[in-house]
């Protein structure tokens, strides 16, 4: 290499001659754009929000449990496990409703500001709402009766939006939280009665808690759990009897577990035994909790890692044995969901900051297929009868339509929707199926 | 950073829009430039400056040392950059021609020195990726340490370190001699 530091020396003022253009004429309309948009509560960052001292201390050390407890636990497992075969041999368990495979109904989606369904061939298309504001996150009952859906009062309304429920043909709709702040995707209860989701409040936004509420309106919201401890993606069990979460500590990183509670928010227990400094994947700042139970409920998946490399890990559920990865890569792999069946896992592979592959594998990780590439970020959705997935390409390239792909031909059923794109909330980029009995 | 700027970055971060309004004024000419050679075309450029400022209002509060706001966001509109490029990556660029003669300022020592040295750096930016131009609008033009460079683009030190060897080989640089950056480089990192 010649030596030539004359260039370089000039390079900065070269740089600024070759791309030095007019005089910027667009910074009126950047400061409107930014004066109409609320800022993110500082807890929607997780890990960068926390100061330097904190990042540079060592994490705190994870309690070990003693050789012989775990041999001992081992060696019950083991009982088990063999007791199990013994008696369900290679049957496979048939799970009750509101669980396991089922009838696929209609998929209900965001189209133009309101909430539409379609048959899953993308015939029948039609609004269900038709009342003020944008809709978004769409979300059937596990019996298929109800949908529960957030309004918007525009697509600037970052962070406030109501929680609403209606009949499943979008009729009898009430409100049944006014003050939804930053709320994660909701889950309802097995038998329709209650919604679980997370959500900051008015006067705190700093704050993420679990709550839960009654479908029918019959009673408000109620916060659950420790009101001092800061709480995201609360899901309830199959059995309706738990809650799974994500418990952190803004002040200490790698805080970040996975933790059951009660549904009246009692016994909380910590199922993560690893430091995690980051969840969900860009998942996480989109709404989508990153954690699903099994249908049986015995098992929990979880995307957590540091905030560029996250693996999919799947926990018992009873804390008896600590999480192990199903599936992980120099990628984030996040956004990980169950089949109906509990056979199948889907889940989302890609960088921080671009549009993930979706895949699908088995139950334990294996035999990993990829999909379909650059998603929008919201949670893959299986069909009940476990033949489709639906979802819904970066809506920065294509805007014009979510997808319903056949796992076993491939083959693509496209249902057009307008944009009405919700800057990084729960908005137009979300679908759910219906669930109907098998006949 | 001037005790001025941490006030209204401080001022911005509790929700007041004047302050923001004020920090943006004073930098979007240099943000526009830098997307322009990175992306090299006036339109992308706009997209990206708009969209880093955006995302800068919106998520002001996860900013975690204020003192590194300059950094941060050159590192959102740089990263706005790549994400444009990614996604049209199929389409092509438009590459926004500069006349040479407007190039020319009559207050260098030695003009016809200057052109050629922009000739060959325009070429040189020309063949590189989005990436590579990122490197060096970041090492060079804004002025960031390698490490942090690095940390801005997601890419192992040594990755950088070689591809800025590579680029500046191009321009018959040593990459050993030391380098006078401009004002606000310095160590750390922003969120």
């Amino acid at each position: 290499v010649n030596a030539d530091p004359r260039v370089e020396n000039r390079l900065p003022r070269i740089l600024t001659d070759l791309g030095t253009g007019a005089t910027p004429d667009y910074t009126d309309s950047i400061l409107a754009r930014t004066a109409a948009t609320r800022q993110r509560p500082s807890w929607m960052f997780t890990t960068r929000l926390l100061t330097m001292t904190a990042i540079t201390s060592p994490a705190a050390p994870v309690r070990r449990v003693p050789l012989r407890t775990i041999g001992i636990a081992a060696l019950l497992l083991l009982a088990l496990a063999v007791g199990a075969l013994l008696t369900v041999g290679n049957q496979p368990r048939r799970l009750p409703p509101p669980y396991g495979l089922a009838t696929t109904g209609v998929v209900s989606y965001v189209n133009d500001g309101q909430i539409w369904v379609a048959a899953a061939d993308g015939s029948g298309r039609r609004a269900i709402t038709t009342t003020a504001g944008v809709k978004g996150l769409p979300l059937f009952s596990r019996d298929g009766t109800r949908i529960a859906f957030l309004t918007y009062a525009s697509v600037f309304s970052l962070g406030h939006a109501s929680l609403s429920v209606a009949d499943a043909d979008g009729r009898g709709s009430m409100v049944i939280d006014p003050d939804a702040y930053f709320i994660n995707t909701p889950s309802w209860s097995p038998d329709g009665r209650l919604l679980v989701y997370g959500k900051a409040s008015a006067t705190d936004e700093e704050a993420g808690r679990v709550y839960v509420a009654a479908s029918d309106g019959s009673s408000p919201p109620r916060l659950v759990g420790d009101p001092n401890a800061f709480a995201v993606a609360p899901v309830i069990s199959p059995d309706g009897t738990r809650i799974a979460f994500f418990r952190f500590d803004p002040a200490r990183p790698e805080s970040f577990q996975l933790t059951v509670m009660d549904i009246d928010g009692s016994h909380a227990l910590g199922l993560s035994r690893g430091a995690f400094a980051d969840i969900g994947g860009a998942g996480m700042e989109h709404g989508t909790p990153g954690i699903a139970w099994s249908p049986d409920g015995t098992r929990i998946l979880f995307g957590a890692g540091s905030p560029d490399d996250q693996d999919v890990f799947v926990v018992d559920a009873g804390g008896v044995t600590p999480e192990r990865v199903i599936a992980t890569g120099p990628q984030l792999e996040y956004a990980a969901t169950w089949s109906p069946s509990g056979s199948q896992v889907a889940f989302f592979r890609g960088e921080r900051f671009d549009f993930p592959d979706l895949y699908v594998a088995a139950a334990d990780g294996s035999s990993q297929r990829r999909i379909a590439t650059h998603l929008s970020w919201f949670t893959p959705q299986w069909s009940p009868d476990e033949r489709v997935i639906a979802v819904v390409p970066n809506p920065d390239l294509n805007r014009g339509e979510i997808r319903l792909i056949d796992l076993a031909t491939d083959e693509i059923v496209p249902i057009p929707i307008a944009g009405t794109y919700i800057d990084n909330q729960p908005g137009a980029d979300t679908v759910s199926f219906q669930r109907l009995p098998l006949p | 950073v001037t005790v001025d700027q941490r006030r209204l970055v401080d001022q911005a971060r509790q929700g007041d829009h004047d302050a923001f309004a004020e920090l943006v004024r004073g930098s979007i000419a240099r943000l526009d430039t830098a997307a322009r050679l990175i992306l090299r075309d006036g339109e992308l450029a706009r997209d990206a400056v708009q969209d880093g400022l955006f995302r800068a209002w919106r998520d002001l509060r996860g900013l975690r040392e204020p003192d590194r706001f300059d950094a941060w966001i050159y590192r959102l509109t740089v990263n706005a950059c790549l994400d444009i490029a990614r996604r049209r990556r199929r389409r092509p660029i438009e590459v926004e021609i500069v006349e040479i003669t407007e190039l020319l300022a009559p207050s260098l020592p030695d003009p016809s020195d200057e052109v050629a040295d922009r000739i060959l750096v325009d070429g040189v930016m020309r063949r590189l990726d989005e990436r590579g131009r990122s490197i060096i609008v970041l090492h060079y033009f804004v002025g960031l340490p390698l490490s942090e460079v690095a940390s801005c683009l997601d890419l192992p030190l040594g990755t950088v370190k070689s591809r800025l060897s590579r680029a500046l080989a191009e321009m018959r640089i040593d990459a050993h001699e030391p380098v006078p950056l401009p004002a606000f480089a310095s160590g750390g990192s922003a969120s």
